[in-house]
């Protein structure tokens, strides 16, 4: 706990906090643009596939690409507020856990990935009352938030393993912006990618497809594995 | 000129390229490897509009970004802004410098793009290839993306994190996605240019305009974005005070 508390005090007027509410935000106003953009169409679809398919058809797809986005950035920017200032040296001095640390990292980019699928199932909730769409479907919502967030684990302790391990981030954000590129347009993934998942647990929650159970199970294995192997090298490097 | 030449050539040496030539790669790798068979397109234009659409939709904005910050990395890192700036070299040269290096790598990914659109030609043996209209789509894209990468330049100066300015491009050029399908924005949202400037020759409207781009879109967007961002960038690294 200490742990945590110290580590948020760092992310005080960076762009950690912003970015995570812009990112629901921009998602939101793309929704409505979307939607103000092509009403007509739009309607055909709800009266075709009932409304819950032809909203989430196209913001499910927007928000695995944000998550991805979102992910990478984050990693990349809880990892680098030490490598840039040199504090590892000063804060592997003290009587701290290095894996403790490190997982400490990986445990606030989960938070702020909840904070932001929560805030994204919210503005989806504000967009169906706009569109006036009946009654919420509350259930689905609360789905939307919780299993792509999951499903994202594997992703973050990839995203956070490379950010920790090479200083530049270059590297890791080409790879993680090249990997939103490749969950967005290829329609087949190979299981093994991080960025399968979450697609998967998309596709769940919008048309029910697939093994929930699976993807879950899967994702919290992967992401402990991932976050542990990570944690055991990151505390027998040399510090740079 | 000579100053300049000279900051060109140290700002080239001080590069990483190993690192560049890496994330280089990454594009026309993308495209290799997602836009499918080649064998199963409906023709070359096919081909070409699937490796357009994933290379160019997202991918080479957002690259824009990454070499613009890896380019003041350097100085970010350790007080070099301040090391560099008490040289005799002027600042204005050092910020141009470090754009054309930024302009040359995007247009280097493009010819990998293109190198790479030959070589499945040839392998596949498309037929008449329109090269002419490929050129000018892939120039049309880098057109595109000088804007971008004028702004791109701008953040990266003064900004010490590599998040941040990241994180600018990726929320700006995620509209695209969106405003690249629609008739009425396409012409006029930035992060959505390159790509419509590299489907423009293939949209069947290359008789309409004698450039990738309406005029309009060209001379407000393209060539107003460029300057505005470019001279606001350069003004504030010369006139205001070094970060880091």
């Amino acid at each position: 706990m200490k742990l945590l508390g110290s580590d948020l005090i760092k992310y005080r007027r960076t762009w950690v906090l912003p970015l995570t509410l812009l990112g629901p935000f921009g998602f939101v106003l793309m929704g409505i643009i979307m939607f103000a953009m092509s009403r007509d169409w739009m309607n055909t679809l709800i009266k075709r596939q009932g409304p819950w398919l032809a909203v989430m058809d196209n913001l499910g797809m927007l928000e695995i690409a944000a998550i991805a986005l979102g992910v990478a950035l984050l990693a990349s920017m809880v990892f680098d507020v030490e490598h840039r200032s040199g504090a590892w040296k000063q804060l592997f001095a003290l009587p701290v856990s290095r894996s403790g640390v490190y997982l400490t990292k990986l445990v606030v980019v989960v938070g702020l990935i909840l904070i932001a699928s929560v805030l994204a199932s919210a503005g989806t909730a504000g967009l169906w009352l706009w569109l006036d769409l009946g009654a919420l479907p509350w259930r689905k919502l609360g789905l939307l938030a919780l299993v792509p967030w999951v499903a994202a684990f594997p992703l973050i302790a990839f995203q956070g393993l490379l950010s920790a391990h090479i200083r530049n981030q270059a590297i890791a954000l080409t790879v993680g912006v090249a990997g939103t590129v490749v969950a967005l347009m290829a329609a087949k993934l190979p299981k093994w990618l991080p960025w399968a998942l979450p697609g998967d647990a998309m596709t769940w929650v919008v048309s029910g497809d697939g093994d929930v159970w699976r993807i879950l199970g899967l994702s919290c294995a992967a992401g402990v594995a991932l976050a542990v192997a990570g944690a055991l090298s990151f505390a027998r490097r040399d510090v740079v | 000129m000579g100053g300049f030449a000279k900051v060109l050539r140290a700002e080239l040496m001080k590069m990483r390229w190993p690192l560049t030539m890496l994330v280089l790669a990454v594009g026309p790798g993308l495209a290799l490897l997602l836009t499918g068979s080649p064998k199963a397109a409906a023709g070359f234009q096919g081909y070409y509009m699937g490796v357009v659409t994933v290379y160019g939709w997202i991918f080479y904005p957002i690259v824009s970004g990454v070499f613009a910050a890896l380019i003041c990395r350097t100085e970010h890192l350790n007080g070099g802004w301040k090391q560099l700036l008490a040289l005799p070299v002027r600042r204005r040269d050092v910020y141009t410098a470090k754009y054309a290096i930024v302009a040359a790598l995007l247009a280097v990914s493009q010819l990998l793009v293109l190198a790479e659109l030959f070589a499945v030609s040839r392998s596949v043996g498309f037929a008449d290839v329109p090269w002419a209209s490929v050129g000018l789509g892939l120039l049309g894209g880098w057109v595109a993306v000088l804007p971008l990468a004028a702004l791109q330049m701008w953040a990266s100066t003064r900004w010490r994190t590599f998040g941040g300015p990241l994180a600018l491009n990726v929320v700006l050029t995620f509209p695209a996605i969106f405003a690249v399908q629609s008739e009425r924005f396409a012409p006029w949202y930035p992060w959505g240019l390159p790509v419509v400037g590299m489907m423009e020759p293939f949209a069947g409207k290359s008789g309409e305009h004698w450039f990738a781009f309406a005029p309009a879109t060209l001379l407000i967007v393209i060539v107003g974005g460029l300057a505005l961002w470019f001279t606001g960038g350069l003004v504030h690294f010369t006139r205001g005070d070094v970060v880091g």
